[in-house]
Protein backbone atom coordinates (compact mmCIF):
# COMPACT_ATOMS: atom_id res chain seq x y z
CA UNK A 1 0.00 0.00 0.00
CA UNK A 2 1.38 3.37 -1.30
CA UNK A 3 2.23 5.41 1.70
CA UNK A 4 0.78 9.30 1.62
CA UNK A 5 4.00 11.04 0.93
CA UNK A 6 4.28 8.24 -2.19
CA UNK A 7 1.29 8.89 -3.42
CA UNK A 8 1.48 12.41 -3.51
CA UNK A 9 4.84 12.28 -5.82
CA UNK A 10 2.91 9.97 -7.75
CA UNK A 11 0.58 12.59 -8.31
CA UNK A 12 2.38 15.75 -8.83
CA UNK A 13 5.56 14.13 -10.55
CA UNK A 14 3.79 14.28 -14.11
CA UNK A 15 3.53 16.73 -16.71
CA UNK A 16 0.31 17.69 -16.44
CA UNK A 17 -0.01 18.75 -20.42
CA UNK A 18 1.44 15.53 -21.25
CA UNK A 19 -0.14 13.59 -24.27
CA UNK A 20 -0.57 10.44 -22.03
CA UNK A 21 -1.32 12.37 -18.79
CA UNK A 22 -5.50 11.36 -17.95
CA UNK A 23 -5.89 10.76 -21.44
CA UNK A 24 -8.84 9.35 -23.63
CA UNK A 25 -11.13 9.37 -20.71
CA UNK A 26 -9.13 7.32 -18.66
CA UNK A 27 -8.63 8.92 -14.91
CA UNK A 28 -5.61 7.02 -13.08
CA UNK A 29 -4.16 10.27 -11.96
CA UNK A 30 -7.72 11.99 -11.01
CA UNK A 31 -9.30 8.29 -9.01
CA UNK A 32 -6.26 8.65 -7.02
CA UNK A 33 -6.26 11.65 -5.94
CA UNK A 34 -9.69 10.67 -4.92
CA UNK A 35 -8.85 7.55 -3.05
CA UNK A 36 -6.03 9.28 -1.35
CA UNK A 37 -8.66 11.82 0.03
CA UNK A 38 -10.09 9.30 1.55
CA UNK A 39 -8.08 7.46 2.93
CA UNK A 40 -6.61 9.91 4.79
CA UNK A 41 -7.37 13.37 6.79
CA UNK A 42 -8.26 16.51 4.46
CA UNK A 43 -5.59 18.37 6.79
CA UNK A 44 -2.89 15.65 6.00
CA UNK A 45 -3.66 15.58 2.28
CA UNK A 46 -3.40 19.25 2.10
CA UNK A 47 -0.40 19.36 3.79
CA UNK A 48 1.64 16.56 1.92
CA UNK A 49 0.37 18.50 -1.22
CA UNK A 50 1.34 21.91 -0.36
CA UNK A 51 4.90 20.24 1.03
CA UNK A 52 5.64 19.14 -2.42
CA UNK A 53 4.60 22.64 -4.04
CA UNK A 54 6.94 24.41 -1.15
CA UNK A 55 10.28 21.42 -1.76
CA UNK A 56 9.72 20.90 -5.84
CA UNK A 57 8.31 23.46 -7.74
CA UNK A 58 11.09 25.62 -8.09
CA UNK A 59 10.13 27.61 -10.59
CA UNK A 60 7.04 29.75 -12.40
CA UNK A 61 6.44 26.36 -14.79
CA UNK A 62 6.52 23.83 -12.17
CA UNK A 63 4.38 26.25 -9.68
CA UNK A 64 1.60 26.16 -13.07
CA UNK A 65 2.20 22.50 -13.22
CA UNK A 66 1.39 22.10 -9.98
CA UNK A 67 -1.73 24.33 -9.68
CA UNK A 68 -2.90 22.81 -12.86
CA UNK A 69 -2.74 19.47 -11.58
CA UNK A 70 -3.83 20.77 -7.36
CA UNK A 71 -7.23 22.36 -9.65
CA UNK A 72 -7.75 18.63 -11.46
CA UNK A 73 -7.63 16.72 -8.41
CA UNK A 74 -9.94 18.90 -6.66
CA UNK A 75 -7.25 20.85 -4.23
CA UNK A 76 -10.05 23.98 -3.95
CA UNK A 77 -12.58 22.10 -3.32
CA UNK A 78 -12.37 21.52 0.75
CA UNK A 79 -11.59 24.30 3.04
CA UNK A 80 -8.17 25.07 4.74
CA UNK A 81 -7.22 26.65 7.85
CA UNK A 82 -4.50 29.00 5.96
CA UNK A 83 -5.78 29.24 2.50
CA UNK A 84 -3.42 32.05 1.79
CA UNK A 85 -0.53 30.67 2.52
CA UNK A 86 -0.54 28.24 -0.54
CA UNK A 87 -2.15 31.14 -1.90
CA UNK A 88 0.46 33.75 -0.98
CA UNK A 89 3.25 31.51 -2.48
CA UNK A 90 1.72 30.22 -6.08
CA UNK A 91 1.31 34.30 -6.67
CA UNK A 92 4.70 35.00 -5.28
CA UNK A 93 6.27 32.49 -7.11
CA UNK A 94 4.35 33.07 -10.71
CA UNK A 95 4.62 37.11 -11.93
CA UNK A 96 1.26 37.41 -13.38
CA UNK A 97 3.07 40.47 -15.24
CA UNK A 98 4.68 37.70 -17.70
CA UNK A 99 2.06 34.87 -16.76
CA UNK A 100 -1.30 35.90 -16.95
CA UNK A 101 -2.29 35.30 -20.36
CA UNK A 102 -0.80 31.50 -19.13
CA UNK A 103 -2.22 31.27 -15.89
CA UNK A 104 -3.80 34.16 -14.82
CA UNK A 105 -7.36 32.22 -14.83
CA UNK A 106 -6.35 29.12 -13.62
CA UNK A 107 -5.02 31.43 -10.66
CA UNK A 108 -8.05 33.38 -10.26
CA UNK A 109 -10.40 30.50 -10.45
CA UNK A 110 -8.60 28.38 -7.93
CA UNK A 111 -7.94 30.98 -5.33
CA UNK A 112 -11.82 32.50 -5.51
CA UNK A 113 -12.82 28.75 -5.04
CA UNK A 114 -10.52 27.65 -2.67
CA UNK A 115 -11.42 31.71 -0.17
CA UNK A 116 -14.88 30.88 -0.76
CA UNK A 117 -15.10 27.57 0.48
CA UNK A 118 -12.67 28.31 3.33
CA UNK A 119 -15.47 31.43 4.03
CA UNK A 120 -12.97 34.23 3.52
CA UNK A 121 -14.78 35.76 0.60
CA UNK A 122 -18.34 35.80 -0.91
CA UNK A 123 -18.66 36.65 -5.09
CA UNK A 124 -22.48 36.66 -4.55
CA UNK A 125 -22.04 39.85 -2.32
CA UNK A 126 -19.20 41.05 -3.90
CA UNK A 127 -18.64 40.51 -7.66
CA UNK A 128 -15.72 42.11 -8.17
CA UNK A 129 -13.90 40.44 -5.65
CA UNK A 130 -10.51 39.78 -7.17
CA UNK A 131 -7.37 38.15 -5.72
CA UNK A 132 -4.93 40.78 -6.95
CA UNK A 133 -6.52 43.46 -4.78
CA UNK A 134 -7.18 40.71 -2.05
CA UNK A 135 -5.01 42.50 0.65
CA UNK A 136 -4.55 39.40 2.53
CA UNK A 137 -3.16 37.98 -0.60
CA UNK A 138 -1.07 41.13 -0.94
CA UNK A 139 0.67 40.53 2.27
CA UNK A 140 0.83 36.48 2.05
CA UNK A 141 2.61 37.42 -0.86
CA UNK A 142 5.34 39.60 0.63
CA UNK A 143 5.83 37.57 3.45
CA UNK A 144 7.01 34.74 1.42
CA UNK A 145 9.04 37.35 -0.72
CA UNK A 146 10.66 38.78 3.17
CA UNK A 147 10.94 35.05 3.58
CA UNK A 148 13.51 34.59 0.60
CA UNK A 149 14.70 37.95 -0.01
CA UNK A 150 15.66 37.83 4.01
CA UNK B 1 -30.87 37.49 -6.78
CA UNK B 2 -33.89 37.50 -8.95
CA UNK B 3 -35.60 34.45 -8.63
CA UNK B 4 -38.14 34.78 -10.78
CA UNK B 5 -38.40 38.75 -10.70
CA UNK B 6 -37.21 39.27 -13.95
CA UNK B 7 -34.08 41.08 -12.50
CA UNK B 8 -30.88 39.19 -11.89
CA UNK B 9 -27.76 40.50 -9.23
CA UNK B 10 -25.36 38.29 -9.81
CA UNK B 11 -24.87 34.63 -8.60
CA UNK B 12 -21.29 33.89 -6.96
CA UNK B 13 -21.42 30.13 -7.07
CA UNK B 14 -24.99 29.06 -7.51
CA UNK B 15 -27.02 29.46 -10.56
CA UNK B 16 -30.25 31.39 -11.37
CA UNK B 17 -33.81 29.73 -10.71
CA UNK B 18 -34.99 29.38 -14.22
CA UNK B 19 -37.27 32.46 -15.93
CA UNK B 20 -39.04 33.79 -19.09
CA UNK B 21 -35.67 36.20 -19.02
CA UNK B 22 -33.72 38.28 -16.72
CA UNK B 23 -32.83 41.98 -16.97
CA UNK B 24 -29.90 43.55 -14.76
CA UNK B 25 -31.87 45.15 -11.18
CA UNK B 26 -31.10 48.72 -11.16
CA UNK B 27 -28.95 48.21 -7.87
CA UNK B 28 -26.60 45.87 -9.39
CA UNK B 29 -26.74 48.38 -12.22
CA UNK B 30 -25.43 51.23 -10.05
CA UNK B 31 -22.68 49.29 -8.91
CA UNK B 32 -21.61 47.85 -12.24
CA UNK B 33 -21.58 51.82 -13.48
CA UNK B 34 -19.18 52.53 -10.13
CA UNK B 35 -16.87 49.88 -11.00
CA UNK B 36 -17.12 50.77 -14.57
CA UNK B 37 -18.57 48.38 -16.70
CA UNK B 38 -21.30 50.05 -18.02
CA UNK B 39 -20.68 53.27 -19.09
CA UNK B 40 -22.04 55.56 -21.86
CA UNK B 41 -25.21 53.99 -21.77
CA UNK B 42 -24.61 50.52 -21.89
CA UNK B 43 -22.39 47.36 -20.92
CA UNK B 44 -19.27 46.16 -23.32
CA UNK B 45 -18.84 43.04 -24.33
CA UNK B 46 -16.55 40.68 -22.88
CA UNK B 47 -14.38 40.06 -25.56
CA UNK B 48 -13.63 36.28 -24.38
CA UNK B 49 -17.16 36.19 -24.57
CA UNK B 50 -18.20 33.05 -26.75
CA UNK B 51 -21.01 30.04 -26.83
CA UNK B 52 -20.29 27.14 -25.04
CA UNK B 53 -20.65 24.92 -28.02
CA UNK B 54 -18.07 26.26 -30.23
CA UNK B 55 -15.61 25.34 -27.66
CA UNK B 56 -17.10 21.44 -27.88
CA UNK B 57 -14.52 19.37 -29.15
CA UNK B 58 -14.40 15.61 -28.74
CA UNK B 59 -15.16 14.50 -25.67
CA UNK B 60 -14.23 17.64 -24.07
CA UNK B 61 -14.61 21.13 -23.65
CA UNK B 62 -11.29 22.94 -25.45
CA UNK B 63 -8.79 20.19 -24.79
CA UNK B 64 -7.98 17.78 -22.13
CA UNK B 65 -5.75 19.80 -20.36
CA UNK B 66 -9.09 23.23 -19.65
CA UNK B 67 -9.04 24.05 -16.19
CA UNK B 68 -11.10 27.00 -15.45
CA UNK B 69 -12.82 27.05 -12.19
CA UNK B 70 -15.19 30.35 -12.13
CA UNK B 71 -16.47 30.69 -15.93
CA UNK B 72 -19.58 33.27 -15.77
CA UNK B 73 -22.12 31.95 -18.49
CA UNK B 74 -25.61 33.03 -19.65
CA UNK B 75 -28.54 31.83 -21.60
CA UNK B 76 -29.30 33.94 -24.21
CA UNK B 77 -32.70 34.65 -25.53
CA UNK B 78 -31.73 32.39 -28.17
CA UNK B 79 -31.01 29.33 -25.90
CA UNK B 80 -27.05 29.62 -26.49
CA UNK B 81 -24.94 29.58 -23.32
CA UNK B 82 -22.32 32.06 -23.87
CA UNK B 83 -19.39 31.44 -21.51
CA UNK B 84 -16.40 34.17 -21.25
CA UNK B 85 -12.90 34.51 -18.71
CA UNK B 86 -14.31 36.49 -15.72
CA UNK B 87 -11.47 39.05 -16.03
CA UNK B 88 -12.10 39.00 -20.02
CA UNK B 89 -10.04 42.51 -20.26
CA UNK B 90 -7.02 41.01 -19.12
CA UNK B 91 -5.15 41.37 -15.54
CA UNK B 92 -5.74 45.14 -15.02
CA UNK B 93 -8.63 45.83 -17.68
CA UNK B 94 -12.05 46.24 -16.59
CA UNK B 95 -14.05 43.42 -14.62
CA UNK B 96 -16.56 41.26 -16.91
CA UNK B 97 -19.67 40.68 -14.56
CA UNK B 98 -21.98 38.29 -16.31
CA UNK B 99 -24.13 41.29 -18.14
CA UNK B 100 -20.59 41.91 -20.19
CA UNK B 101 -21.59 38.08 -21.50
CA UNK B 102 -24.47 40.09 -23.60
CA UNK B 103 -23.63 43.79 -23.31
CA UNK B 104 -25.19 46.22 -24.63
CA UNK B 105 -27.72 48.82 -22.91
CA UNK B 106 -30.34 46.29 -21.44
CA UNK B 107 -28.80 42.86 -21.72
CA UNK B 108 -31.66 40.15 -21.10
CA UNK B 109 -30.81 36.52 -20.22
CA UNK B 110 -33.20 33.34 -19.59
CA UNK B 111 -30.27 32.04 -17.24
CA UNK B 112 -27.17 32.95 -15.60
CA UNK B 113 -24.18 31.43 -13.35
CA UNK B 114 -21.02 29.98 -13.19
CA UNK B 115 -19.35 26.90 -14.61
CA UNK B 116 -16.24 24.66 -13.62
CA UNK B 117 -14.63 22.44 -16.26
CA UNK B 118 -11.62 20.46 -14.99
CA UNK B 119 -9.51 18.46 -16.97
CA UNK B 120 -12.27 19.35 -20.24
CA UNK B 121 -15.08 18.52 -18.50
CA UNK B 122 -17.83 20.16 -16.85
CA UNK B 123 -17.86 19.19 -13.36
CA UNK B 124 -20.44 22.28 -12.06
CA UNK B 125 -22.69 24.26 -13.16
Amino acid sequence: MRTLLDTTNYLFNCDYFAEDFDANDTYEHYDCAQKQKEEYKWADVYNSWFTFLLEKCDTPERVINFVNLFSYYGGQDQATKEPYELLGYIFYKVDMNQYWEEAGSLFDGVAVTLLENCGKINTVKNPYYSPSKDPELIASIQRWGNKFNG
Amino acid sequence: MGSGSGSYTGTGSSSQPFAPTYHVEKSMRQYDIDNGTYHDGKYDVNPTAKPLASMINGNYIGNKSVNEDNLPYVIDKQGNIIVGKRNGNGRDGAPTPHPTLIGGKDPEVQMAGILKIRGGKIIFI
